[in-house]
């Protein structure tokens, strides 16, 4: 697939480096934070195509700052996948509430994150021109 | 049970404007061994002294001047609110002993007194009021019993969710980079590099598997297993289940093969966990069976409303005595063979609890050196239950 900019948000350091890895050997350009504050700043400098979010997070956590890009006109566009290791029941609602368009759970699996990276993309194109779709529509009525 | 002792150690409040009425009390009561006997010939201090004292029996006269004993009675039972007025009238009235009982008095004495009915009613009485203080307390127990235990177990769910969180982050790290690094993507590898970084991953995997085990059994043992309901085709599961355990058979040359007859087509079952259960039964005949052999999968229907679900093996087989730990945790059988089989001894106890979740049983025969059979009876609909 085309690479694409990706912000991997994690403040356990070492799944930060296996995530970034595992994308940039697939050839993504990849972007790292270990807090939700970092991670805004990037967000601003290089607005990024997919966002891997980790859940719990020191400050402020990985769904309030996925509540606040989504309702920013600037950020809602940008995919926003939870990536956790809370694999409880009703945490994925949770996420999806939050605003999230995918959720992944830890352990990842290194042979299929990028695969699902393009699936969340690809389904979010999807979304995106139906909406497209819909709006000319009304403007054309 | 109430002691003798008790009963006569039980405080008692004679209520009565005669003196001669309340010292031929007095002497009946002392004479049958009761000890603390006490009377008041003023009406108007009766609730405050029962306030003070909790009698276990007020002998209460029910015609007194100034205020009678059905005021009395009324006052009573608003200190008792929820209690057993103790109150045992004593009037010579007839007609009076159905409007005390009415008003709340627990029985009647009659006058003039008769000594054997007098100490019959006394002792029964204090010993229904006794009962009912015992049953009090021990009710208010229970309850700050179930109370304890109820966020002992909230407090357990919460700790797993913790714990689930904190083990699976560092071994996200274990099995993702031994991984990455097996496939070779940062670099070449030499044949024994590879065969070690696959050793590393299989255990990664195995200590996940048995988190996740420990997980969903102590899920079931807070009772917070809850099943999802859905209607599917019996052999499609079958055949999904099958096809994600045939590496396994592949590698050891073991035959699955699947027969369900077409009578058996749609059941209403948590499909995941009917999955996670066949799953469990068929990787365990593969793990047991030595290379070449055999494991069939086959239902057949049992009256109207059940089916059974049969795992046969042509593997090692289990001792008859062995078959009863079967099912419980942490119990893989043969320990003397150096635990030759990879495992972590919850499959079977969490496969009994889900096949128990959907109202079945889990049952096995087996014969030592020829095979196993591993049967599940399970509803074609199972109804909605929490456990």
């Amino acid at each position: 697939m085309k690479p694409v900019r990706i912000l991997v948000v994690d403040d356990n350091p070492t799944n930060l480096k296996l995530v970034s890895a595992v994308l940039e050997f697939d050839g993504h350009n990849i972007f790292q934070a270990n807090d939700a504050e970092t991670a805004q700043q990037i967000i601003k400098m290089n607005r990024p195509d997919l966002i891997l979010m980790d859940i719990a997070l020191p400050g402020m956590d990985g769904l309030t700052l996925t509540r606040q890009l989504k309702a920013d006109a600037e950020t809602d566009s940008i995919v926003i996948v939870a990536l956790t290791a809370f694999a409880m029941k009703g945490d994925d609602q949770k996420a999806c509430d939050a605003g999230c368009d995918g959720y992944i759970t830890k352990p990842i699996d290194t042979r299929k994150l990028s695969g699902l990276v393009a699936e969340f993309l690809e389904q979010n194109l999807i979304k995106k021109s139906r909406e497209d779709a819909r709006e000319k529509q009304k403007e054309g009525k | 049970m109430i002691s003798p002792l008790e009963i006569l150690k039980a405080r008692i409040l004679i209520v009565d404007d005669q003196e001669t009425n309340v010292s031929l009390l007095e002497d009946m009561l002392s004479s049958a061994g009761y000890v603390s006997v006490e009377s008041t010939m003023n009406p108007h201090e009766v609730c405050e002294l029962h306030r003070k004292n909790r009698y276990s029996l007020i002998l209460l006269d029910l015609q007194m001047p100034g205020m009678d004993g059905f005021q009395v009675l009324e006052g009573l039972k608003a200190i008792e609110a929820e209690g057993y007025p103790p109150v045992l009238v004593q009037t010579a009235q007839p007609n009076h002993k159905v409007r005390a009982l009415k008003a709340g008095a627990k029985d009647f004495i009659s006058k003039p007194f008769d000594l054997v009915e007098v100490l019959l009613r006394v002792r029964n009485m204090i010993e229904v009021r006794l009962l009912h203080q015992d049953a009090v307390i021990r009710t208010e127990q229970a309850e700050v019993r179930s109370e304890q235990s109820e966020s002992a177990n909230l407090a357990k769910s919460q700790f797993l969710a913790n714990m689930s969180h904190e083990l699976r982050t560092p071994l996200n790290a274990i099995i993702g980079f031994a991984e990455f690094l097996g496939d070779g993507k940062p670099g070449p590898l030499n044949p024994k590099q590879k065969e070690y970084l696959g050793d590393i991953l299989n255990s990664g995997k195995h200590l996940l598997q048995l988190i996740n085990d420990v997980l969903d059994l102590s899920k079931v043992e807070a009772g917070k297993m809850k099943l999802n309901l859905e209607s599917f085709t019996l052999v499609q599961a079958v055949e999904e289940v099958c096809a994600v355990a045939k590496p396994m058979a592949q590698k050891k040359s073991i035959r699955v093969t699947v027969r369900i007859p077409s009578e058996i087509n749609l059941v209403t079952l948590d499909q995941q966990k009917f999955k996670q259960i066949l799953y469990n039964l068929i990787s365990n005949g593969i793990k047991f069976t030595d290379d070449g052999g055999e494991v069939e999968i086959s239902a057949a229907p049992i009256e109207r409303d059940q089916f059974k679900l049969s795992v046969r093996d042509t593997g090692i087989g289990i001792q008859q005595e062995d078959i009863k730990r079967l099912f419980r945790e942490f119990e893989q059988l043969e320990a003397g063979t150096a635990r030759r089989y990879e495992g972590t001894g919850l499959g079977l106890a969490l496969t009994r609890k889900l096949v128990e979740l959907h109202g079945g049983v889990i049952g096995v025969e087996s014969e030592v050196g020829k095979g196993s059979t591993f049967s599940v009876i399970l509803p074609f609909t199972t109804g909605e239950k929490t456990t």
